[in-house]
């Protein structure tokens, strides 16, 4: 029997940085599952984005978002959406701060198929004592492009980095 | 190194569409399952109901839900012959399907069964659905198969459901 769930690359931050990249994905697995964890960043509460890619990151308007959540700011649940984004966010009204981590566990389906659109849900978590992002959202990503993902990117807003310490996990799941 | 997430089944829709994805035969040896599914209708709406059923049953199914719509977050509730959740039609963006997983814990038992659903839609427009579901089933029955329909219409080709059993060792 074969494991179903397999570490493909860890990456833990030695120092700050601003992307985050797995480039030459296996295309011999069925999903892909990316985890974030313990991820601050260095100056502001931030958005997390992804970027794909075949061969290369796509970081053309082909990305669109729809999120669900709920934050320390309010009471009020929420959602909002974005279309033709030149990335797809992991987290948004929940950032990542400099001092409350986030985690989030980004499932990437039949990422390597060549017929359909992709789409990634990521379940993201601020850990609370944050007044405003601490919180729990749930996000759909659509990357409009049937090539299958061997790129992959994931960075915070530009004039920012995630902070020494950030993990990042790239597993691949095989349904046999 | 112990296997603990096998797949059990998967189907994949052939050209011309199929009526359901049938998920049969679910032996008892596990502790839970999941089932991860991407499907595209064929109704001409951009968005049409998944259904979702367990041993051919038609009774027992009860529902919560918390949605976002990109515009707002709510939530309601539903009872009756099935599950739901909402997926995309055939006036989605092409190429799109919505996307979902049902976890069911302690499957094989003997008392009612409670689940989680979450499934998503996108649509690169200004409605898209994140949903959140808690699920019961009122039957103490094992689930032995796992059926999933587009209510009206059929399921077009290239979705896809996939079952896997989650054993604690």
């Amino acid at each position: 029997m074969t494991a179903t769930y397999e570490n493909i690359a860890t990456t833990t931050l030695g120092s700050a940085q601003t992307t985050v990249s797995f480039t030459n994905i296996s295309q011999s697995f069925t999903d892909l599952r990316l985890v974030i964890n313990d991820v601050k960043t260095t100056s502001s509460a931030r958005n997390v984005f992804i970027r794909v890619g075949n061969g290369s990151i796509d970081s053309g308007s082909n990305y669109s978002h729809t999120n669900l959540g709920a934050r320390a700011l309010s009471a009020t649940p929420f959602s909002d959406r974005q279309s033709n984004q030149t990335s797809g966010k992991l987290s948004w009204y929940t950032a990542a701060t400099t001092a409350h981590p986030q985690m989030s566990v980004v499932d990437l389906l039949n990422y390597s198929n060549t017929t359909t659109n992709k789409t990634f849900i990521s379940n993201s978590r601020t850990a609370p004592g944050d007044g405003t992002y601490s919180g729990v959202e749930v996000l759909v990503i659509l990357w409009r492009s049937t090539s299958a993902i061997n790129y992959l990117d994931v960075f915070t807003d530009v004039a920012d980095s995630f902070a020494s310490g950030s993990t990042f996990t790239l597993y691949g799941i095989k349904a046999e | 190194m112990p296997v603990t997430y096998k797949k059990i089944a998967s189907v994949t829709v052939g050209a011309g569409g199929a009526a359901s994805i049938d998920l049969t035969s679910i032996p008892a040896t596990y502790t839970d399952i999941h089932c991860v599914f991407s499907i595209r209708g064929s109704q001409a709406q951009v968005y049409q109901q998944i259904q979702i059923t367990f041993n051919n049953s038609a009774t027992g199914y009860s529902q919560r839900n918390l949605y976002g719509d990109g515009s707002g977050a709510f939530s309601s509730a539903l009872s009756g012959n099935f599950f739901y959740s909402d997926g995309v039609g055939a006036n989605a963006t092409a190429s799109t399907f919505g996307n979902g997983s049902i976890y069911v814990p302690n499957y094989a038992g003997s008392t009612n069964k409670s689940a989680s659903l979450d499934a998503v839609t996108e649509n690169n427009a200004t409605t898209a659905y994140t949903q959140l579901y808690a699920l019961l089933w009122s039957n103490t029955a094992a689930i032995t198969s796992l059926k999933i329909t587009a209510g009206s219409g059929t399921l077009n080709q290239h979705s896809t459901a996939v079952l896997y059993g989650i054993s604690k060792s």
